[in-house]
Formats: structure tokens, sequence, C-alpha cells
């Protein structure tokens, strides 16, 4: 590698690895299983930076991350580190939504990896379904029925909601 | 009722979007770090492509001593450097460094153990049946680590399994041979190429932790948190490990492996990682169950489940301390309404001071997991009993109290909102405006009021 292209990864780094970072993040749920993924995504697209055709590296670098994110393997990375309930300590400005994410973290955990990522992708990166398609090398009708499908399981594990005047939804038995 | 699509995407967009808000910003040395991970890999496929052609040669080059390393498939499987047909050079890592401890020139042993299974003999991993696990090709293997330790004799295996570099670590009596040796834990992946062992007898206090790193890493060794009589979290210095060649054995306590700590592998000034340790079996770690004390009677409010017995293991646990030191006790347990259930426990720590937890799950779902919520701790002078406090979560309401038969809710101006029924001085419910709640007053059955405070909101 060049070292024009040294800078250009250096510049790729420092623009793009909070944005990346905060897709890890949604994609593992743990800081730092996140981290690994991303350094992971990195090392993959460093090897390959001269052959990167487009202007713009993030969309290839972010399909490496989601990519590799499903596999099985990225889950054990930091060995075993036992799954528990997350402890936190609420401040005393704790955010109102701060169960409600708890919550639906919880539910998105629960979904298989691409199930999860077509999720993360569509609503939190605001993909379209032939963006989403493509990024995962899937059919358009694929996003759709994993993005159906993942609500619906969003939807069973967050129980089913109630309206409370004053409030936005929250939830009650099924 | 229902959600509608249109606001479970909403919502879902909204909570992805809150989450992500929160991810703090990456490592500002990533760009080297990730220069420095592709270095590393880069000079350990190198290696291994030199010495597949190396091995061709061999074969081809010279047919005598071909068949002879055909016919005994224990060399080339432990890291020696100088061994022909290694399908490994010595390189960078845990898995091409050539074999560290008292036993690194037993050639034989070596390959013996290198030869064993991964698997039980039934096929199953040593803790969780069905679960997929890497058993790297043998020609892969190779002994990273071998000696005689306090606690008996270990081994760590390292192989390649898919790309990847795995690992398992072999316990035995000490001096044992190699078929005597078994496969301690299940397999695990290498991410920092650190890996630890607690290793030692069942009913041992001192247990023997064994960490096998590259020369030259940086490891250190958290120790257990304390909670001083203020109430306040004192977390000691982590211990920097004395490794030699980049091998530590050191005598832990027991408390200290069953607390969960990781060591902490530093990578560069500003980053560390936090490596899980491995646990041999005939050490007994696991934590034991905790079933709470139940003086109120609120487990008939929600019987503790399986997995919320264990969570009062873990959070004893962590600050190193055994049920009968921190007297885990259920203060307050019922529905919170969302059909959601809450729990309420503390411990008291050595110093007098006292820590609440708060758990909330779906009884009649619990593959939703739980999520718990550490709760102000308080100073020492008030027993876990005594303690007034009322925390609002998820639209419902938890109190305890030392006594008292009904809760006020009260609004910011003093108005009564609603009240609870409590048991014994606890009690949980459903909230009808919790966006108005600010306080509680506990009353006895006489109508009197034993105690107030305000309402800690949890959500």
């Amino acid at each position: 590698m060049g070292t024009r292209d040294e800078a250009g990864f250096e510049e790729f780094v420092a623009a793009r690895s909070d944005d990346l970072l905060r897709t890890a993040v949604l994609l593992t749920r743990d800081r730092g299983h996140a981290e690994d993924l991303l350094q992971t995504a990195l090392v993959k697209a460093y090897r390959r930076w001269n052959k990167i055709s487009s202007a713009d590296p993030y969309p290839y670098v972010r399909r490496i991350l989601v990519t590799s994110a499903a596999s099985w393997r990225r889950l054990r990375t930091t060995q075993e580190i036992v799954s528990l309930p997350a402890h936190d300590v609420p401040g005393p400005d704790a955010n109102d939504g701060f169960a409600d994410r708890e919550q639906m973290a919880d539910a998105l955990a629960t979904l298989p990896p691409r199930m999860r990522a077509v999720l993360v992708l569509r609503y939190a990166e605001d993909l379209s379904e032939a963006d989403t398609a493509d990024l995962l090398g899937c059919s358009v009708s694929t996003v759709k029925s994993q993005t159906q499908r993942g609500l619906a399981r969003l939807r069973e594990h967050l129980g089913t909601p109630r309206l409370t005047a004053g409030t936005a939804a929250v939830l009650e038995e099924c | 009722m229902t959600l509608s699509d249109t606001d479970l995407e909403a919502r879902l967009r909204r909570d992805l979007r809150a989450r992500a808000d929160d991810v703090p910003p990456a490592p500002r040395d990533l760009a080297e770090l990730t220069r420095q991970r592709h270095r590393s890999l880069r000079r350990r496929e190198s290696g291994l492509v030199a010495a597949a052609v190396a091995a061709v040669l061999v074969f081809v080059g010279v047919p005598v001593v071909a068949s002879t390393l055909a016919a005994d498939d224990d060399r080339g499987q432990t890291a020696r450097p100088t061994a022909p047909g290694d399908p490994a050079s010595p390189d960078e890592g845990i898995y091409a460094t050539p074999t560290r401890g008292g036993l690194a020139d037993e050639d034989a042993w070596l390959a013996g153990v290198a030869r064993l299974p991964w698997r039980d003999e039934d096929g199953t991993s040593p803790r969780d049946p069905g679960m997929e696990m890497p058993e790297p090709p043998r020609d892969t293997r190779r002994v990273a680590y071998a000696d005689d330790v306090p606690s008996g004799r270990v081994a760590l295996v390292v192989g390649r399994s898919g790309g990847e570099v795995v690992h398992a670590w072999f316990v035995g009596p000490r001096g044992a041979d190699a078929h005597e040796m078994s496969v301690a834990n299940y397999p695990g992946m290498f991410g920092t190429d650190v890996v630890g062992l607690v290793d030692g007898d069942p009913d041992a206090e001192t247990l023997t932790l064994i960490v096998v790193a590259n020369p030259g890493d940086v490891v250190h060794r958290p120790l257990i948190p304390e909670v001083d009589a203020e109430g306040t979290i004192v977390t000691p210095e982590a211990e920097p490990l004395d490794l030699v060649d980049g091998i530590a054995v050191l005598a832990v306590e027991r408390r200290w492996a069953q607390s969960g700590a990781t060591l902490l592998v530093q990578r560069s000034r500003d980053t560390s990682y936090g490596v899980a340790m491995s646990d041999s079996r005939r050490v007994g770690l696991d934590r034991p169950d905790i079933v709470p004390a139940d003086p109120r009677g609120q487990a008939a409010q929600g019987a503790p489940s399986a997995w919320q017995v264990s969570s009062v293991g873990y959070l004893v646990a962590q600050y190193g301390l055994t049920a009968d030191e921190a007297g885990p006790t259920l203060l307050a347990a019922g529905p919170i309404g969302s059909g959601r259930n809450a729990q309420l426990f503390g411990i008291t720590f050595p110093s007098g001071a006292t820590g609440m937890w708060l758990e909330t799950f779906v009884p009649t779902n619990p593959d939703t997991g739980v999520m718990g919520v550490d709760l102000p701790f308080a100073p020492a002078g008030t027993a876990l009993l005594d303690r007034v406090f009322a925390a609002q979560t998820l639209g419902g309401l938890v109190v305890t109290a030392p006594s008292g038969v009904r809760a006020d809710v009260l609004d910011a101006s003093g108005a009564v909102l609603e009240s609870l029924p409590l048991t014994n001085g606890a009690g949980t419910g459903d909230l009808a405006d919790p966006q108005s709640a600010a306080s509680v007053r506990i009353l006895d059955d006489t109508g009197a009021v034993v105690a107030s405070t305000d309402i800690f909101r949890v959500d």
C-alpha cells in the first residue's frame, strides 16, 4: 500500500469509525464485541484498500462489517463471557427511554444475526429495501420477508402493547 | 389494543438511534491498531505458506525423511521451531511461538496431548451439549504451553479451524501421561492472543491461575471491588502480572475467580481488552445458586426462577462475598403491570453499607430475559430491611419499608394519586399516572404515616 493510500485509510478511519462502531454496537449489542468486529472489518478492508474502486469506501466497509457480524465465530472471539443481565447504574438524570431501549435491545438480541442486520440497516441506517438487499447480497423479497418476520418476532418478545393517556405506547400482557 | 406496525417501526427506529447516540467514540488509535493486526495476520499466513512449501519439498526431495514423518504423526503437532515438516514456522503470536513451560522438551508427551480429542467421548463438548465446537485438524495442532503447576499438569493446545486460531486447555494430575490428560473446558477462540485458566481442587480456597500471553505483553489482574461504610464502591488498582516469557502462574483466591473478573490486556496507551478466563471442570467454579431470604413472604408474589437465583449468585460473587456474608434478601416482589413482574432484593456488605437491585421480567415468557438495575447503595447505619425506598420502573412501582400496610403515591404538590397495598412494608403495583408520581408515604394499619420517600425513577 502506498503512502497516499495509507493517508486515505487514516482519513477514512478518523472520519467513519464512529459511524461504523455505532452500527457494530447495534449488531452485537456488546461494546467489546463491537470493537472487535469493527477492527476485523477494518483489517479486511485495509487488505483490499488499493482495490476499492468507489470514491467512498464506507458502503464497502459497512458491508464487510455486517456480513462479518453474522458469523458465529465472531461471538466467541472474546472468549466465554457469560451472558448475564445487564446491570447499569442509572444516574439521577436517567433518560426516560432507558427501559424501553433495554427492552428493545433484549428483543433484538433474540433475532438471528441476518434478521437483526436487516432491521438495523432498515431502521437505524435508513437504507432502502433495495440497498439493504444489495448490501447483504440477497433479494429484495428476502429483505421484505426478513423485515416482516423480524418485526413480528419483536412484537412477540415485547409483549402486547397498550396505550396510556399522556404516555407513549407501553406494554401490557398478550 | 395492539401496537400498530407503524408505531412498532417508529419505536424501533427511535430506540436504535437513541442507543447508537449513546455509543462512545471509537478508539483514537484504531488505524494503527488495525495495521498492527494486519501485519500480525500477514506474517502468520506467510509463515504457514512457507512452511507448507517446505513440507512439500521435504516429501519430494527426501523420501526417507518424509516416510519417517508420515509414520510418526507425533511430529509436526507441537510448535518445535526446528521440526521438519512443521505446518507452521515460528512467527508471531501464541500459535507460532515455540512450546513454553517445563514440559517443552517432552516431544512424545506433547505430541500425545496434541492428538487428544477436544470433545468428550460421547462427542459432546464438556459443558454445552449440542454447541458447535471447533475441533481443528490434528496437523494444525501444537502445544503452546505445558507444565506441572500447583494445581496439577496443564497444557494449552492451539490449532487452526476455519481460518481462526482456536485453543483448548487440558488438565491432569501432576506427572500425568498424555492419555491421562483431558480437555479442561470447551474450546475457545483467541481474541487477543492472551488466555488464562483457573485450575485447582474443588474444595480448595487457593487456586492456580495460568496465563499464556505473547512475550512482551502487558496483562493486569483486576482485584475485587469493595463497598465502604459510605456506600461507595472502592476498586483497587489492577495488579500487573509478572509475566516471564509471556507466562504467569500465580495463586488466586477462589472468591476472586468466582467474581467474574477478567484479565486486562494492554494493547496501547489508551486501549485495554478484557479477556475472560476459562476454568477447568475439576475446579468447580460454578457459582452456587442462591435463594435470597424472604422474611416478608414476598416470594409468593413471584417466586424466583432459576435464572433469578443465578443472578443473585452473580451479584453476590462480583463483590467476592458468599451468601452467608452478604445475606441476600428479597425485599419486595410482584406484578408492576404490562405483564411484567419486579423483584427488589438487597445485600449487606461487610462494611455495613447496603445495596439493592431491581429486576424486571415477563413471568409468562422468561425467554425475553431479565432486566437488572443497580440501585443506589446506602451507607452503614440503616439495616437493609429498615431502608425506605420506592422505585418506579416500566410504569410500575416497587416499595420497601420497615413496616406498613399501604403506600400512598403523591404527585409533586403532595396530592394523593393512588394507593398500593403493602405486606410487611413491601409491595408492587401498576401506576395509573407514572409521569406524575413523585413520592410515597407509608401508612400503618391505623392510618398513621410511618415513613416517606421520593420515588427513584429507574426509567
